[in-house]
C-alpha cells in the first residue's frame, strides 16, 4: 500500500470511526428523549392527581368551586409539556429537542413545588430531574435546566416564596443555597458525562484499530491473489 | 484508553528509526497516525520485554 494510499485508508477508517461514534450518541439522545416523552405526561398525570388529592375544591361562603391548582396542574402542566412532546415527535435526537426537555422538566418540578405548597421534599424532584437529564450525556443539557430552577427559585422566591418554600418570609439569599446544591450535583454529574464520553471514544478508537488491522489484513490478502 | 496488553509500543517512522512509548503515550497520539502505522506495519508490542502478537495486543480489554 503506497503512503497515498495508507492515508485514504487511515482517512476512511477513521470517518467511519467518527459517523459510528456519533450514531451512538444520536441513538442514546434519541432513547432519551423517548424516555421523557413518557416521563412528562406521567408527571403531568401525576401533578393533576396531587391537586386533586391535595386542594380539590374551594369555597366562597357556600360556593363550592374545582380549585385553581387543579386548574393549573391541567393547563399550565398540559402547556409545559406540550412543546416538548411535540419535538419529541418531530425531531428526535435535535439538540433543540433535548434543551426544550430540559426546561420542560424542570418546569414541571416547579409546578409540582408549587401544587404542594413548597414542601421540601417535593425539592427532591429537582435532583431526580437532573440526574435523569444526565442520561442525554450533554453537559449543556445540565446548564439550562441550573439555569431554569434557579431563575425559577428567584423570581418565586422575591414573588411567591409560599409557592417554593412553603414560607413567606424567607431569607433572600435562599434560592443561593438551593443553587449550591444543584451546582453540586451537576458538577458530578458533568464529570460522569465526559467519562462515558471520553470511555466510548475509547471503544471507538479501539475499533477502529482493529478494523484498520483487518483492512490491512484484506489488503494483502488481496495483493497475495493478484 | 489503554491497553494492559503491553507496556510497550515501537513505531518505526518512514526512515527507519525506532520510537518507543507506553500505552498512555500510544493512546494520545492522533488516531490517524496510529492507524497508519498500523496500516503499513510500522508497530510492534511487547509485554514485560517479549512481543506480543499485533492481532492480540490490539484486541479489547
Amino acid at each position: 500500500m503506497s503512503e497515498v494510499q495508507t492515508d485514504r485508508t487511515a482517512d476512511a477508517i477513521v470517518a467511519r470511526a467518527g459517523a459510528r461514534f456519533d450514531k451512538w450518541l444520536d441513538e442514546r439522545h434519541v432513547t432519551t428523549d423517548r424516555f421523557f416523552a413518557w416521563l412528562l405526561a406521567g408527571q403531568w398525570l401525576f401533578g393533576i392527581a396531587i391537586a386533586l388529592t391535595i386542594s380539590p375544591h374551594t369555597w366562597s361562603g357556600k360556593v363550592e368551586s374545582i380549585h385553581a391548582h387543579v386548574w393549573l396542574a391541567t393547563l399550565l402542566g398540559g402547556a409545559i409539556i406540550s412543546l416538548p412532546l411535540l419535538l419529541i415527535r418531530m425531531r428526535p435526537g435535535h439538540v433543540m429537542t433535548r434543551h426544550v426537555v430540559s426546561v420542560s422538566q424542570m418546569l414541571i418540578s416547579a409546578l409540582l413545588i408549587h401544587l404542594t405548597g413548597g414542601r421540601i421534599e417535593t425539592h427532591f424532584h429537582v435532583f431526580v430531574s437532573l440526574a435523569f437529564l444526565a442520561f442525554y450525556l450533554d453537559w449543556r443539557v445540565l446548564v439550562t435546566a441550573t439555569l431554569v430552577v434557579v431563575a425559577d427559585h428567584l423570581i418565586l422566591g422575591l414573588f411567591l416564596p409560599e409557592s417554593v418554600y412553603g414560607i413567606d418570609n424567607p431569607e433572600w439569599w435562599r434560592f443561593l443555597e438551593h443553587a449550591f446544591w444543584v451546582l453540586f450535583l451537576i458538577s458530578v454529574l458533568v464529570y460522569g458525562c465526559a467519562t462515558t464520553i471520553k470511555t466510548w471514544l475509547g471503544f471507538a478508537q479501539e475499533v477502529v484499530m482493529l478494523e484498520a488491522l483487518a483492512e490491512r489484513q484484506l489488503d494483502g490478502a488481496h495483493g497475495e491473489g493478484s | 484508553m489503554s491497553s494492559t496488553k503491553y507496556d510497550l509500543v515501537s513505531i518505526r517512522s518512514d526512515g527507519g528509526a525506532e520510537r518507543k512509548m507506553g500505552p498512555h503515550e500510544f493512546a494520545a497520539l492522533p488516531i490517524n497516525e496510529r492507524v497508519s502505522a498500523v496500516l503499513q506495519k510500522r508497530l510492534k508490542f511487547y509485554l514485560r520485554g517479549v512481543e506480543v502478537p499485533e492481532r492480540e495486543a490490539l484486541k479489547p480489554d
